[in-house]
């Protein structure tokens, strides 16, 4: 019989690391659910959940909620409420992210040569649905010098080379200044 | 250029995709006659100025009806489908 072994998105990419200010490293997957309220039930939803996120907000009434879309959210960890599934799509998307945290305090100058928004200008903590290079981004601000880096699995490889060759770069520049 | 998301304020073009004019909003019936179809489909004006058209922010999956000047290149407004209708 096939003994089937769970591997981490960022297998074999050699995370943590460090370049000048700047470290990156993975996060552990742990239990995503994709929520998408169903039309008109979105009190229902909220009464059982304890809040629904607006655009940008991460909040934690019970599990972490984190916006994730319009009209969707992520949330973090298990224990869903019961009866959920009566007024949203519920998918279980626990092994579609890579999630990755670059902290320090040049995260800010990193990702600012890939991702194409003002993050000085987001509250903490925030998200944001956007682009990193080339790769669909969902951002998480912690911090001013911690964000959190979601992208699709399959692109875990991509995300990594980009923020490498950024971190590098600003590491490299903050040398010679 | 930027453009104004409803979700997600203002945003680089490299995050949008322009779909066309926002005529593809105004689908005919399906008893429509044929012109109307024709029209629906392939008849477009091609303003020099204001011009209404349906954009679509990939990240974040929010269609828009953006209101900008061809000419000017000014986006004046923003509009969520779902909202505009
Ligand atoms: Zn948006």
């Amino acid at each position: 019989m096939i003994e089937l072994s769970a591997s981490q998105p960022f297998a074999g990419l050699h995370l943590p690391f460090s370049h000048g200010a700047t470290r990156l490293s993975a996060i552990v997957p742990a239990r995503m659910t994709m929520i998408a309220p169903f039309p008109g039930k979105t009190e229902a939803l909220v009464k059982l959940l304890g809040g629904f996120p607006a655009p940008g907000e991460v909040f934690e009434p019970h599990l972490r909620l984190v916006w994730a879309g319009r009209e969707q959210a992520l949330a973090f960890g298990e224990g869903l409420p019961d009866g959920l599934e009566t007024c949203a799509s519920l998918n279980d998307q626990s092994d579609s992210w890579a999630g990755a945290i670059l902290e320090g305090e040049d995260a800010k100058a990193v990702l600012a040569r890939l991702v194409a928004m003002d993050l000085r200008a987001l509250p903490a903590p925030s998200s944001a649905r956007t682009m990193l290079g080339h790769l669909p981004l969902l951002l998480v601000k912690e911090s001013e010098a911690e964000f959190q880096l979601w992208t699709y699995r399959s692109m875990a490889g991509s995300l990594k080379n980009d923020l490498d060759q950024a971190m590098r770069s600003v590491a490299a520049r903050r040398a010679v200044t | 250029m930027r453009l104004p998301c409803p979700c997600c304020g203002w945003r680089d073009l490299r995050e949008f995709t322009c779909i066309g004019a926002a005529d593809y909003l105004e689908r005919p019936t399906a008893d429509a006659p044929p012109e109307a179809w024709d029209a629906y489909l392939h008849v477009r004006d091609n303003p020099a100025g204001p011009a209404r058209e349906l954009w679509y922010h990939d990240p974040c999956g929010t269609w828009l009806v953006v209101e900008r000047d061809t000419v000017m290149h000014a986006v004046t407004g923003s509009r969520a489908v779902e909202d505009a209708q």
